[in-house]
């Protein structure tokens, strides 16, 4: 029977998410980390190479919790909740109103920023 | 819609992309808001077949690699839908003998593919690999014609072989006359050729020398920093090499060292080499201090510009405005660039972040961006 796992995404990944900072995942029974982060997927496409090579590895970076406890491989078992957390530092709120050129129109940033790192 | 007749400049930093938009006499540039800010920007591109679209290379500090993509001349970037990526199970050497899993790191190089096929574009990566994408950046396909060639490993070095930031694939360069005919750089790896489409590769590293390899006369392996095929005279390839300045004719099919004409105090060392949009005489280069432990800043600290406009045969040092002591910057290999102009513009990016323009063909400078990150790449675009 499946579950809804909470999913905590962190600055750097929610130029994919619409900037929500949690959102919900189903997850089958016995599901694995992995198989959250391909639902994740699905949900909104491209996030789970920023977290994960194509060799499958966990981004040296990225750290992956499920309740509280760090999960070192994608094969570990789903919990209840996944915290994606930004190794040493995180993200930060979006910045202001983008400055704009002097006297000149047509360029200014929209939509743009993949990383709001301090 | 007609396009401007001002060049704009996509400047690729460290810390994020820039766009200075000149004016009519290229006196005044206006500095863009930051774009992808906070993000290490090897690349920003425009699509010359359609001026509107942008391709630009990201990558944060936490996250993957990835490819931004604008069709709006960079009001507005989607993240591509699927980046770069090696095909599952490819292994990259190591020393230590033990394989590792062959990743992309980051998306080093962007080239518009050739002026017939629209929408097609090439990327290179660190390390070395090839990628071709068909929708104007959004999804990007393993060239596995070079990717997954027996002989990548040897070509390619094993992981400590890479300079000391990252091997890398650069200056892809498309034949106008035959979209088929590529022509890529790597460091290191040296220059390799396809005349069909990526399928097989050749290399091309005849005479070009190769001081850190145990033989002269080496088949692979060199060290080419910039790679540029001259559009009006697409047999004619120059090359900034790790080890001087070369230029071949294609039909010789041999590097002929065109440094030697240098200075000696100054040396044919350095990262980028720029072509004069319509004569395939001239080009520039930015020297560097590649002596001893190789500080990689402007000899001396007084940065210069060389020109040759008779293919190599001579160079003229043109430095009118700039430091002319204790300036220790130097200028990447995708970092300095030309405009199309009467008077053709050059512009150069630092690595202490400052943008130098001349408009008077490399006869006189001045900075006109100041206290930007270090800057890695700089294009000149028409929108």
């Amino acid at each position: 029977m499946g579950a809804h796992v909470r999913v905590y995404i962190p600055g750097p990944l929610r130029s994919y998410t619409r900037e929500r900072g949690e959102c919900v995942v189903e997850s089958e029974a016995g599901a694995s980390v992995g198989d959250l982060l391909e639902s994740l997927e699905r949900q909104f496409p491209g996030i789970r190479f920023r977290m994960i090579d194509e060799a499958g590895r966990i981004r040296e970076h990225i750290r992956l919790f499920v309740d509280g406890e760090r999960a070192g491989a994608l094969s570990v078992k789903a919990g209840k909740e996944l915290q994606i957390i930004c190794a040493i530092s995180g993200g930060r709120e979006p910045l202001e109103e983008p400055q704009r050129l002097d006297g000149q129109e047509g360029i200014q940033q929209s939509g743009s920023g993949t990383d709001r790192r301090g | 819609m007609a396009l401007s007749t001002t060049p704009r400049l996509l400047v690729g930093t460290k810390k994020g992309a820039w766009m200075l938009q000149a004016d009519g006499a290229r006196r005044r540039w206006n500095i863009s808001a930051p774009i992808c800010f906070g993000t290490s920007v090897f690349h920003i591109v425009q699509d010359p077949r359609e001026p509107k679209r942008m391709v630009l290379s990201s990558k944060a500090g936490h996250l993957g690699p990835t490819v931004m993509v604008s069709k709006d001349g960079g009001k507005k970037w989607t993240e591509a839908k699927r980046p770069p990526a090696f095909p599952e199970g490819l292994a990259r050497k190591s020393h230590s003998g033990v394989d590792e899993p062959r990743t992309v790191d980051h998306v080093f190089w962007l080239q518009p593919g050739h002026a017939s096929e629209k929408g097609v574009w090439y990327a290179g990566t660190s390390p070395q690999g090839l990628f071709r994408s068909e929708d104007h950046g959004d999804t990007w396909q393993s060239v596995d014609g070079f990717n997954q060639h027996e002989k990548w490993s040897d070509w390619c070095g094993m992981k400590e072989d890479s300079p000391p930031d990252g091997a890398r694939l650069h200056s892809i360069n498309v034949d106008p006359r035959d979209a088929r005919h590529l022509y890529i750089g790597m460091s290191a790896g040296g220059v390799f050729e396809s005349c069909d489409g990526g399928a097989t590769w050749t290399p091309l590293n005849k005479g070009c020398s190769a001081e850190f390899l145990p033989s002269p006369d080496a088949e692979y392996g060199h060290d080419p920093h910039c790679v540029r095929l001259h559009p009006l005279m697409p047999d004619r390839l120059y090359q900034q090499n790790h080890c001087g300045i070369y230029r071949m004719e294609r039909g010789a099919g041999v590097w002929e060292r065109i440094g030697m004409k240098m200075p000696k105090k100054v040396g044919d060392i350095g990262f980028p080499v720029v072509l004069h949009p319509r004569d395939p005489d001239t080009c520039w280069v930015f020297p560097m201090d590649g002596t001893s432990v190789w500080p990689r800043t402007s000899p001396e600290g007084k940065p210069a510009v060389y020109r040759t406009s008779n293919a190599g045969k001579s160079w003229q040092r043109q430095d009118k405005g700039m430091p002319d002591s204790n300036a220790w910057w130097t200028v990447f290999r995708q970092a300095m660039t030309a405009d199309t102009e009467k008077r053709v513009g050059l512009y150069f990016g630092t690595t202490q972040g400052a943008v130098w323009a001349s408009r008077d063909e490399g006869e006189s400078w001045k900075a006109i961006a100041e206290g930007l990150p270090r800057i890695q790449s700089v294009e000149a675009a028409y929108l």
